[in-house]
């Protein structure tokens, strides 16, 4: 069906289009109700810096969400694992008197371990991601319980709780977006010209010019925005960073390639000779991983560790990410998405958190924007499908 | 033949958002005739079908058809079912978990006691001379059966039009036989067969009259003894193709893959691969052909370390011992098996072309872990024009080839690590005239550059024409050797069908 295929192509991409337009419009009008609603105080500069640095702890959480979803599985656990690192770093600091960067690698290096656990279960003895994590998720529960001993463990350590409650100087922040935009702009022009060489394929340059200067205003406004509060909150770079460093492994290394081939047909990566369970272990790890670093920046953002801590947190992952649009059924999904999504999921948050909206009424908010978020996703699968 | 016409298109036209797949088809079906549809895919056969048995409802398309004189709009598959067409597709709509007489008689919208259905099912199989007990479950069927079920299923609602999707694509010789000869009783029965298939062999012999459509037009309709196998492909190609399997060249050299006994079980503890022993040379083609069943798909799966269950025997790579034990250790020592379900197996639907054609190769295609681009899409563009895929470039999702292209993705997946020992399971199912012959061109050149290839086949013509060498597989076991001058099908289904010992 050659034609109709290309007319099939064409809505897809159209409604591909739609749905990554989709995203941006929602954050958009939520912005635009809360900032009404609230009579400004949602799009003050204060708030929105905190707005940033209250999404990043979740924005941790769903990149690596991401990474699993990609490959075909969910992590169920990431709620309480993050709760019980951030009490293990906390426990390292006040407890055992660690310095601040040995409690960090503790936290990140037991989030392996942990992702090993998980994966182990999962690639190796089988037992569905979802029943596998959400036993975790109970143990970690447990943990995180017997190190706090049910109560708060405070962190007073400065180095610490600057991860999470301070702020790159201006100067610095511009340096760092210029320094991106820079090298982002080098190695599209490469990847532009590589392509045009190989392909005979040229993107206008009216388009990528258009590209680059739509980028150039992201990143000026972001850094403008945030440098007339206090500059960028340390933990949102932290996000940014791991991010981009996600972004990379995704889309420019092999095992991002083995992510996306075992998530679209695990029959199919095997048979290409892809060793599906070390894929599915390594997002395992990599979840793991960024559990313990916003383990370690919710402690830092509250200046304690409780047994409450990051409770609930994997379903705003998940959230986050199927909002950014990353398929529940692997295969499919970008990392800067499900940043996105995440803004979308604490910006809601704050609002309803600045319109004095109690916890339960939030709850039920976010409850129906999950499910509304994963309907769409079943909706886009099937159109595709039919 | 003078019947009267029980089905009568006019003008039948579709598009898909825009782009029109159908324009205007006029055809006359006589009452009582087998009236086969064929052409390359994409032609607008099955989208043609689809109309017919109510599937895209009336109003998604323009033009209109009359069924018995009266004007047929049907808003569904159940209203065009109750009006007497009923479609059989390729992918059966059966429930497994029950048994046959509750398959015939789910949603027939009759509410008949069971013993009453357990007996009408009966008649209607006796009547065809169908083998099958009502009473068997139907997971428990093979795919052959479960077509007479679903066969069945049409008949106690009384269809007068039976629309068959490549009925043949999963079956056996013996079970495409045992079909054609169900069809035939069917059109005894005054029954009216459409039939759709790209076994232009099968469709010549057991059809009335011949539909040829070539890109949503209909081309030709001619009585069946008024064509021939070359003219009907040149029909719907719109050229003529010259020789249609491209000839051996050169003696074969070295031995490449050898295999000694290879055995096969599965959890239940049946043998399905017996002691298998062969060997393939360099630029050789070695078919395997044999019945469904015959344990061709579990061996070379078990060659290429994808055969789960308990596996013993050896294998050499030009005189060298491998382990074998994963597709992964496969690869790496040298051999490709392109698997018989491209869907399931094969590709990654989402992912691009180039995503696809790496997927096998992206060791040497990487440096510390890092993909190296523009080496990849090198290589990948290599491959897309080595073996003309059409597609509109490299960043073309996979899902949206047609069959043939997807085809050629997977082989270009186990070309791209230069594999020794090439094995093509089924390696033109559901791929159009055009593209197959590329295909067994394509073959034949790898054999040249000293690939040993060896394909495994139910299309018997294919296995016959292709292959230097066939092997012929019954019960888990090699039961003939034959070289391209004996090999006929007579032959090869002597030993296809040979008892044991």
């Amino acid at each position: 069906m050659e034609s109709r295929e290309t007319g099939l192509c064409g809505r897809l991409k159209l409604k591909k289009y739609v749905r990554s337009y989709a995203m941006i419009l929602a954050l958009a009008s939520i912005w635009i109700i809360f900032q009404a609603v609230t009579q400004g105080t949602f799009l003050s500069i204060r708030n929105i810096s905190n707005l940033f640095r209250q999404m990043s702890v979740v924005g941790v959480l769903a990149i690596g969400m991401t990474v699993c979803l990609i490959a075909g599985n969910f992590d169920l656990s990431v709620g309480s694992v993050t709760g019980f690192l951030g009490a293990v770093a906390a426990w390292s600091i006040s407890g055992l008197s660690q310095s601040p960067m040995a409690a960090v690698l503790l936290a990140v290096v037991i989030g392996c371990l942990i992702g090993c656990w998980n994966g182990f279960w999962i690639a190796y003895a089988g037992v569905p991601a979802f029943i596998a994590t959400l036993g975790s998720s109970l143990i970690f529960k447990g943990g995180l319980y017997i190190v706090t001993q049910g109560t708060t463990i405070p962190v007073r350590d400065p180095f610490f709780l600057t991860l999470g409650q301070k702020y790159l100087p201006p100067a610095l922040g511009y340096l760092l977006a210029g320094g991106t935009l820079i090298a982002f702009v080098f190695f599209d022009v490469r990847h532009q010209s590589s392509l045009s060489r190989v392909l005979g394929e040229q993107v206008s340059y009216f388009k990528r010019f258009g590209r680059y200067a739509g980028y150039l205003l992201v990143g000026a406004a972001f850094v403008v925005v945030m440098n007339s509060y206090e500059g960028i909150p340390i933990a949102v770079f932290v996000l940014l960073g791991l991010s981009g460093a996600l972004t990379f492994v995704l889309a420019k290394t092999r095992f991002g390639r083995k992510v996306y081939a075992v998530g679209g047909n695990p029959r199919a990566a095997r048979m290409s000779g892809i060793n599906n369970a070390a894929v599915c272990m390594t997002t395992f790890i990599i979840m793991g991983g960024l559990a313990g670093m916003a383990g370690v920046l919710q402690t830092a953002r509250l200046a304690a560790a409780t047994p409450g801590a990051a409770m609930g947190m994997e379903l705003d992952a998940v959230a986050s990410s199927v909002i950014g649009g990353v398929s529940l059924a692997g295969g499919s999904g970008k990392v800067i998405n499900s940043v996105i999504g995440a803004l979308v999921m604490a910006s809601l948050t704050n609002g309803m958190s600045l319109l004095n909206v109690n916890s339960d009424v939030q709850y039920i908010v976010k409850g129906l924007i999950l499910i509304v978020a994963v309907w769409f996703d079943v909706r886009m699968r099937r159109a595709q499908n039919g | 033949m003078s019947a009267e016409v029980i089905l009568k298109l006019c003008g039948i036209k579709k598009e898909f958002s825009g782009v029109r797949v159908l324009h205007g088809i006029d055809l006359a079906v006589r009452s009582g005739e087998i009236h086969a549809l064929v052409g390359e895919n994409g032609a607008g056969k099955s989208t043609l079908m689809k109309i017919l048995s109510g599937v895209y409802p009336a109003g998604e398309y323009g033009g209109e058809f009359f069924l018995k004189g009266a004007k047929a709009r049907f808003h569904g598959i159940k209203a065009a079912q109750r009006a007497g067409i009923e479609i059989i597709a390729q992918e059966l709509e059966l429930v497994l978990q029950m048994r046959v007489y509750e398959n015939v008689f789910l949603g027939s919208g009759q509410k008949l006691p069971e013993s009453e259905m357990i007996d009408r099912t009966m008649k209607v199989f006796r009547r065809l001379g169908i083998p099958l007990d009502p009473l068997a479950p139907v997971g428990g069927l093979g795919v052959g059966q479960r077509q007479m079920v679903a066969i069945a299923k049409a008949l106690v609602k009384e269809a007068d039009v039976l629309i068959f999707d490549e009925p043949t694509a999963a079956l056996s010789e013996a079970e495409s036989q045992k079909l054609f000869f169900i069809l035939r009783e069917l059109r005894e029965k005054g029954i009216t067969i459409l039939y759709i298939s790209h076994r232009l062999g099968e469709v010549l012999a057991l059809s009335d009259t011949i539909t040829v459509l070539r890109d949503g037009r209909l081309v030709e309709t001619r009585l069946a003894d008024r064509f021939d196998e070359g003219g009907l492909i040149a029909c719907m190609i719109g050229r003529e193709l010259c020789g249609r399997f491209p000839p051996a060249l050169c003696e074969p050299g070295e031995e490449v893959l050898s295999v000694r006994g290879m055995s096969a079980q599965d959890s239940a503890g049946r043998r399905l691969v017996d002691g298998v022993s062969l060997s393939v040379r360099a630029g050789e083609i070695v078919g395997i052909a044999g019945l469904m069943g015959a344990g061709r798909t579990e061996l070379v799966r078990c060659i290429f370390g994808a055969q789960p269950g308990r596996i013993s025997g050896e294998i050499m790579l030009c005189g060298r011992p491998a382990a074998v034990s994963s597709p992964r250790e496969a690869i790496r020592s040298g051999i490709g098996l392109v698997s018989e379900d491209r869907k399931l197996e094969g590709l990654v639907g989402m992912l691009d072309v180039m995503q696809n054609i790496t997927m096998a190769g992206l060791g040497p295609l990487s440096l510390h872990g890092v993909m190296l681009d523009g080496e990849a899409r090198r290589q990948a563009g290599y491959y897309v024009e080595k073996l003309g895929i059409r597609c509109t470039g490299l960043y073309q999702r996979v899902e949206g080839l047609s069959g043939g292209n997807q085809q050629k993705v997977c082989i270009a997946k186990f070309l791209l690590p230069k594999p020794r020992v090439l094995i093509l399971d089924e390696p033109t199912r559901g791929v159009d005239v055009g593209a197959k012959y590329e295909i067994y061109e394509l073959l034949r050149r790898l054999a040249l550059e000293g690939v040993a290839v060896l394909i495994v086949s139910s299309d018997l013509p294919e296995v016959l024409g292709l292959s230097d060498r066939i092997l012929v597989m019954k019960d888990g076991r090699i039961t003939g050797e034959l070289s391209r001058q004996e090999a006929t099908q007579e032959r090869v289904m002597y030993y296809a069908t040979m008892e044991g010992n």
